[in-house]
């Protein structure tokens, strides 16, 4: 998996370890080997933590795909992340191909991209700006997919705003966002208790 | 006094003990799992309607932050309604704030297994359906496909039911067939064409509503369905009739899952041969005036009726939309004491529900409802769908508001309905400002209980706002006849020929009076008109046609009975007068013609077999004047075969019996006629003409007191043996001794 881009990155990443910046994690892809989600992208990395038994996440997956769409167009590589220590690729397959999710996929079953994103329900969506210069990916949103959802059982018809389409946007036109986080509702990604 | 005190004391100490010894916090094994069972499993098991199964440790460890939080907040399981405001509720799902505590305890305990091997979650149901295999079953001819995405999709479909006699339904249970996306249902059933007609207008199954389109609340019943509620199962008595060529109309509250979903729910009725004793009836209150300027937080509404009868609330379905907030029923019984009837605090369009009380709950009459709601249309509100809000008034869409309570009530006398009816067409009178359709409604129940001026007045208020309706001129004419108003009667129905001429029924009525007031060419005339301009409509062929021939006019009935049967070949009326009117005429075609109408193959439509019972009793006359008997027996059982409640057939077949002395067959016969409703049943003096006499008098005397009248048995007899005694005493002994006997 070491492509030209990560051999790249190499240096930077290292400078970021050394000014204690958490080096970016890696998932897993169905096929069981390590898949670094930075890598390939160019501007910008946004991760989706979906699971195939929550039914808010399910409910978003049309939209998922339309946002993972425009963002490859911008240049944002999009991954589904199946935060779950007893994530199962056949399931996984199973979900994507229902749902018709044909985005990229990874496991994360240390819940390590998780921890690293700060993300702790799904859909939860976490975006990182991916700098020029090559330092450590820049967190940017992390929150829910749009305001849809104000609770369990506590949704509007429609969404009104999206605060991630904002910041897509934004990173899309070549800013680099300030960092907004918002509240995501959705199923609690099964980490071990505390 | 004190001892109680002390054993109370006691009790205390004993609690204080056992949680001393067993501090320990709640396992999943031993307090969660079953808690769980009890509570969820309906919903949360494999193959259920849940989103996802809560049965084993690992599935529930894995969503115990989930779990603890939704029972908390009472968003699990799903119920809206506070307990404390409403009589004791069906299904209710609430649970014990110790249960709840119970299960926020365990998550916080770190969601501990305890010994599993001690705990094994109860079986699934194995049984398809809850009430058993049901007498029908519905089903989607194909299945619909409900998009991935998108908001609330409300779809009405239309399931035709396969009936080949009437029956009655007692319960009606709804498979989702697991489909997640189905998030409430509505049932009505339709016997006029007007759903089947909006199915076909937009392709694929269904067709997208919030009404129920032409469907309605038989006998009352509300029928819905949400998940985890039981099946609809009518109270005893309240029974409702489902006639051949009646729909089930499926309102189905769609939300879209994500993926794509086929949607094909079974629906099971279920048959019971108990006819109702009965009478339900819908009281639904509604507010049309709803205005709801952008931001306003706590806006009310407010609706109310008397009742005029006795009654008892089976259960109410309240509704509004997603603007919807605190939504209060109560009842105000005569003496002034208030009773809440349904309280939601926190109303979600998405839960929406009807209830059913646990028990009928009596309310007396005098007792004023009041629905009164509340609506947010502030942007605070999650639920609503405009950000920034927007104006928003009242109207059928998703988008606009409502507010209504249907209210389902059983009347304590059936006799009472038209004064319960009367007084909700008040209200909407009163509610909604003038509405022809709101008065028509009114005259119609003044006109039930036989109120012919105020009928017609309320009538004429309809004309006032609608005067060319031709139903409404028709009507008013109606309650003018009734009232021997004839000539004003006539002018009426000449008005309602002359706005609507292509419509039969005025024509037929004002016809009817013309024959009635000795004007047959007038009859003639209207009737006439009408068959050229309304081409579909073999009534106004047999009723010109019988107007000729109570003119004399045998010719030019048969022409015209020649020309219907050339347009509508194969009308049983039609041939039935034909066969009549050739016998008439002394022709044996006669003959032929009603053999060929008796021969016709059997059809869906049981009118056919009321005419072919009219042609068999028409040769049993004949055959009677031609004295052979054998025949006339032949064709008495043949017209009761076609029909069972052929009464001048039945009555016959009496007389023949009680001349042959088969004194058990009379028996079956007249008992049968006593079954039949009144305007089906001959009068006592028909019957003792008709049956011989004086056996005919004992016959009928035993089947009076076989039906429960031993009185008027008695007195009949005693009557009879009066009358016989200046003609012949031997009869009269014979009938006292009878008499004697019961």
């Amino acid at each position: 998996m070491m492509t030209p881009a990560r051999m790249l990155r190499l240096l930077p990443l290292l400078a970021a370890a050394l000014s204690a910046t958490p080096t970016p994690p890696v998932g897993e892809s169905l096929a069981g080997e390590p898949v670094d989600v930075f890598a390939d992208a160019q501007r910008g990395v946004l991760l989706l933590f979906v699971a195939p038994d929550c039914p808010i996440s399910n409910r978003y997956a049309p939209t998922l795909g339309r946002i993972a769409a425009t963002a490859a167009a911008d240049g944002i590589a999009t991954w589904l992340v199946y935060a779950d220590d007893l994530a199962k690729p056949e399931r996984i397959r199973e979900h994507r191909s229902e749902y018709a999710l044909a985005i990229p996929a990874v496991m994360d079953r240390q819940f390590a991209l998780a921890a690293y994103a700060g993300a702790e329900v799904t859909p939860e969506a976490v975006l990182f700006a991916l700098p020029d210069n090559g330092d450590a990916p820049q967190l940017v949103y992390r929150g829910r997919i749009d305001d849809q959802y104000e609770g369990f059982g506590v949704f509007r018809p429609a969404a009104t705003t999206s605060e991630l389409t904002t910041a897509l946007t934004a990173l899309a036109a070549g800013t680099v966002p300030d960092l907004v986080t918002t509240k995501a509702i959705g199923c609690y990604i099964p980490r071990p208790h505390p | 006094m004190k001892a109680l005190r002390l054993l109370f004391f006691a009790g205390l100490g004993c609690q204080a003990v056992i949680r001393a010894q067993n501090p320990a916090p709640p396992t999943f094994a031993e307090d969660i799992g079953p808690l769980l069972a009890e509570n969820c499993f309906t919903c949360h098991r494999d193959g259920g309607i849940g989103p996802f199964p809560l049965t084993t440790y690992e599935q529930v460890r894995r969503r115990s932050r989930q779990v603890a939080e939704v029972v908390a907040s009472r968003f699990m399981p799903p119920w809206k309604p506070l307990a404390e405001h409403s009589p004791p509720l069906q299904g209710d799902r609430s649970l014990e704030q110790s249960v709840i505590d119970r299960i926020v305890a365990w998550h916080d305990a770190g969601a501990p297994a305890g010994d599993l091997s001690a705990y094994t979650p109860p079986d699934p149901p194995t049984q398809d359906w809850e009430l058993g295999e049901p007498d029908l079953v519905l089903a989607f001819s194909e299945p619909f496909e409900l998009g991935p995405d998108g908001v609330d999709d409300f779809r009405n479909f239309v399931l035709p039911i396969a009936l080949d006699r009437p029956r009655y339904v007692r319960a009606v249970e709804f498979h989702p067939e697991s489909s997640l996306v189905i998030h409430h249902v509505v049932m009505g059933f339709d016997d006029t064409p007007e759903s089947r007609a909006r199915d076909d207008a937009e392709p694929g199954p269904g067709f997208a509503a919030m009404d129920l389109s032409g469907a309605v609340n038989p006998n009352g019943h509300l029928l819905g369905w949400t998940p985890g509620q039981s099946p609809y199962e009518a109270p005893a008595g309240t029974a409702f009739e489902l006639r051949p060529g009646t729909d089930l109309v499926v309102q189905l509250h769609l939300q879209p899952s994500g993926k794509p979903e086929q949607v094909a729910p079974r629906i099971g009725l279920y048959f019971t041969d108990e006819p109702p004793t009965r009478t339900g009836f819908v009281v639904l209150l509604r507010e049309n005036d709803i205005d709801l300027p952008p931001g306003v937080t706590d806006q009310p509404i407010h609706q109310t009726i008397t009742l005029p009868v006795d009654v008892e609330v089976l259960g109410l379905y309240p509704h509004a939309h997603y603007l919807g907030n605190d939504m209060r029923i109560t009842a105000t019984l005569p003496d002034g004491t208030e009773r809440g009837l349904l309280h939601i605090p926190d109303w979600d369009f998405n839960w929406q529900s009807d209830y059913r009380y646990a028990e009928p709950l009596p309310l007396p009459a005098g007792t004023r409802i009041d629905m009164r709601y509340t609506y947010d249309n502030s942007a605070a509100n999650p639920r609503n769908p405009h950000n920034p809000p927007v104006h928003v008034t009242e109207g059928n869409s998703s988008f606009d508001e409502m507010g209504s309570a249907a209210i389902q009530v059983v009347l304590r006398d059936p006799a009472d309905l038209p004064r319960l009816q009367e007084s909700w067409f008040r209200y909407l009178v009163d509610s909604e400002g003038p509405s022809a359709d709101a008065y028509f409604g009114l005259a119609n129940t003044l006109e039930q209980q036989e109120r012919w001026a105020e009928a017609g007045d309320a009538y004429e208020q309809a004309l006032a706002l609608d005067p060319t309706n031709v139903r409404t001129l028709n009507n008013l004419a109606a309650t003018l006849e009734f009232q021997g108003l004839t000539d004003q009667a006539i002018a009426v129905y000449q008005r309602a020929v002359a706005v609507a001429p292509t419509v039969a029924l005025p024509r037929l009525n004002l016809a009817r009076l013309y024959r009635a007031t000795q004007r047959p060419a007038a009859a003639i005339a209207v009737l006439t008109e009408g068959v050229a301009l309304i081409p579909r409509d073999e009534e106004l062929v047999s009723d010109l046609a019988g107007t000729y021939w109570l003119t004399g006019d045998l010719p030019q009935a048969r022409a015209t009975l020649e020309a219907g049967l050339d347009q509508f070949a194969r009308s049983p009326r039609l041939q039935l007068l034909l066969g009549q009117l050739l016998l008439t005429l002394g022709d044996p075609a006669g003959i032929d013609t009603l053999e060929r109408l008796l021969a016709a193959p059997p059809a869906a439509d049981s009118a056919l077999r009321y005419w072919q019972a009219e042609a068999a009793f028409t040769l049993a006359q004949l055959a009677r004047q031609q004295q052979d008997l054998p025949a006339f027996d032949r064709r008495l059982t043949q017209a009761l075969a076609f029909d069972p409640d052929h009464s001048r057939a039945r009555l016959l077949a009496a007389a023949r019996a009680v001349a042959g002395n088969a004194m058990d067959v009379a028996q079956t016969h007249l008992l049968r006629l006593l079954s039949l409703p009144a305007d089906n049943r001959p009068s006592e003096n028909d019957v003792l003409r008709a049956l011989p006499y004086p056996s005919g008098l004992r016959a009928y005397a035993a089947a009076l007191v076989a039906t429960g009248q031993r009185e008027s048995a008695l007195d009949l007899l005693t009557r009879a043996a009066a009358d016989a005694r200046s003609q012949d005493a031997r009869t009269a002994n014979l009938i006292e001794a009878w008499r004697d006997q019961l």
